[in-house]
């Protein structure tokens, strides 16, 4: 994407390819030269005021400012001096960041507190006199150019990356020194990376060679906090793509990146990877906390990520805790997620569901369980009930007395007394008939009349329409309910006659 | 979260889970040992509790479908409209 038009940020994605930037060789080249001088930088669309040093005055006056401010070298802006307005987020961290960073989002050269930055000026002082002798200073620090250029990528558009990747071409030769001073940092870890990922590196890298200071440090930062600040050149390299990459395809670049960081360092994937990991987490949604803080961040992608990312970060610290301890703890939090994503969602399943801590809501789930399943039943004694009445018209008007019992069930207690019917009727099944799970067996019929206190035999005629209800009643609760429930509609139908049969023979 | 146990009690916990096991259906269930962690258990009552739901609504439909067949003012059909509520 094109963090400016004009690309003098190179983007905030921009990453060591300089394919992405290609586009505009000119403002990138400008955004480069910032290195050698002030004067290169033409990008008219910077804005010109930002504080501190204005980003529009593109990196060479940004450099300068970083060399001035050397121990508070707050990341320059990561875009450098292009018109930063990825950077409007790090407005807060660091005021000179006003510059409207064309970076959206990202930037990685976020404003790292000057804490930070001071690690990485560090590095980078020797960086600064880059600028100065633009080949000479990358020669030195490699390293660190390379994180500088990879991160600062933004503001270097694709020229700088073109530049600093012989590879991606991207930009003309215009930079050539800035470039070659680009190109070095570039082409070791990130070189590598870059030609994978041309999208995503090369803004990164054009970021970085632009930003040389800015990113480097604030990269630096995030993996200094990480780690014991390694080497500053690999952390910063590493820092760098990093942070490039946040800006736009962190996902990419950083794996990118990360993993060229890792290969150097053992202790780097630890750190590359959470702060990749924070870096694409931030790049999804806050970059600028991401840049912020690094270790806010990939406390947040840890989240995120969930234990991926908090191992990370554990491991990253190293110190903090055992790596079995972690392990445990990560283990045991995602299976307490587990748990409560399940809790969550039978809550809402369990309608009027209000509470919140677990045992009562497993009660009310308990409850509401033996409720449906009773409701199961009921219903699918429906049809028996109705049945019945309608199969034997002849006793209609006998068993409309007997009715009232059922519906008294059915209808006025609700569930409850249902429930109590049926419970009953699986104790009498089961004592006085043989077959209690025979829905269509007669002896159920028996059960209903005990059950509401007649005399078995002279409601024997009621029972022939109750008694498949009944059976039903009594096989539903007997079989489980759910299992019976299938069976029951059309059960009655066929135990009808067999009841009519069979009565006789009862009594 | 473990604060939280401890206030409720883990004991409790574990009766309410056994009593929700017992509830669900017993299908497959003669080993405990999986089956009974939390987070299955759980899936399961879930999964049970919606199946129920579906099973309550397709008996819905037929008791209404039968509805439609009898006469209203049958007992049935009063029968009937309670189970439908």
């Amino acid at each position: 994407m094109d963090l400016f038009p004009v690309s003098s940020c190179g983007g905030a994605d921009a990453c060591f390819d300089s394919v992405g930037r290609r586009s505009r060789p000119g403002d990138e080249l400008a955004e480069l030269l910032w290195d050698n001088g002030p004067a290169l930088r033409r990008t008219p669309h910077f804005p010109p005021p930002f504080q501190p040093f204005t980003c529009s005055a593109a990196g060479s006056s940004r450099a300068h400012e970083l060399s001035k401010r050397h121990a508070a070298a707050v990341p320059m802006d990561d875009d450098v001096g292009l018109p930063v307005h990825h950077h409007d987020e790090d407005d807060d961290a660091v005021p000179w960041l006003h510059c409207p960073v064309i970076d959206d989002g990202d930037s990685d050269t976020a404003p790292l507190p000057p804490e930070y930055c001071a690690g990485l000026l560090s590095g980078y002082s020797g960086l600064h006199a880059v600028p100065v002798p633009p080949t000479s200073g990358i020669e030195q620090r490699p390293s660190s150019n390379g994180a500088v250029v990879v991160p600062t990528a933004r503001a270097v558009p694709t020229e700088t990356a073109a530049a600093a990747l012989p590879q991606p071409s991207a930009g003309g030769g215009e930079g050539v020194v800035n470039f070659t001073f680009f190109s070095r940092p570039l082409q070791r870890p990130q070189v590598s990376a870059a030609p994978p990922s041309n999208p995503v590196e090369p803004t990164v890298m054009q970021k970085a060679a632009s930003r040389l200071r800015s990113t480097p440090l604030f990269s630096e930062q995030r993996m200094a906090w990480l780690q014991p600040p390694p080497p500053k050149a690999p952390r910063a390299t590493a820092a760098a793509p990093t942070s490039a990459t946040e800006h736009h395809r962190h996902a990419e670049a950083a794996a990118k990146v990360t993993q060229h960081r890792l290969q150097p360092n053992p202790r780097a994937p630890d750190a590359t990877a959470a702060v990749t990991t924070s870096s694409v987490c931030s790049g999804n949604g806050d970059r600028t906390q991401a840049r912020r803080s690094s270790h806010q961040t990939t406390a947040e992608c840890s989240d995120g990520d969930d234990e991926g990312g908090a191992m990370r970060r554990s491991a990253a610290r190293g110190t903090k805790r055992t790596r079995p301890a972690e392990v445990h703890n990560l283990s045991e939090r995602r299976r307490r997620d587990r748990i409560n994503e399940k809790m969550r969602a039978l809550q809402e399943l369990i309608p009027n569901c209000n509470k919140i801590d677990k045992a009562s809501m497993l009660e009310e789930a308990i409850e509401y369980l033996k409720t449906l399943q009773l409701q199961v039943q009921m219903m699918s004694m429906g049809p028996g009930l109705c049945v019945p009445p309608m199969l034997l018209p002849a006793m209609q008007h006998m068993q409309m007395p007997h009715m009232p019992h059922f519906p008294h069930l059915g209808m006025g207690l609700g569930f409850g007394m249902g429930a109590a019917a049926f419970d009953m009727l699986p104790r009498l099944a089961g004592t006085q008939f043989p077959c209690p799970m025979m829905p269509g067996a007669p002896p159920m019929a028996m059960p209903p009349g005990s059950m509401f206190g007649l005399p078995g035999q002279a409601t024997f005629p009621h029972f022939s329409g109750f008694a498949p209800a009944e059976q039903m009643q009594a096989a539903a609760p007997a079989s489980g309910g759910a299992a019976g429930a299938g069976d029951h509609p059309p059960v009655p139908v066929t135990t009808q006659g067999e009841q009519k049969l069979q009565h006789p023979k009862q009594t | 979260m473990s604060g939280r146990r401890g206030r409720i009690s883990d004991d409790e916990i574990n009766e309410l889970i056994s009593k929700l096991q017992a509830l669900l259906p017993e299908t497959s269930r003669r080993r405990n040992a999986s089956r009974s962690s939390a987070s299955k258990l759980l899936k399961e009552t879930c999964s049970y509790i919606k199946s129920l739901h579906r099973e309550v609504d397709d008996l819905s439909d037929r008791l209404s479908e039968l509805m439609s067949t009898m006469d209203n003012d049958s007992p049935q059909a009063e029968i009937i409209r309670s189970l439908l509520r």
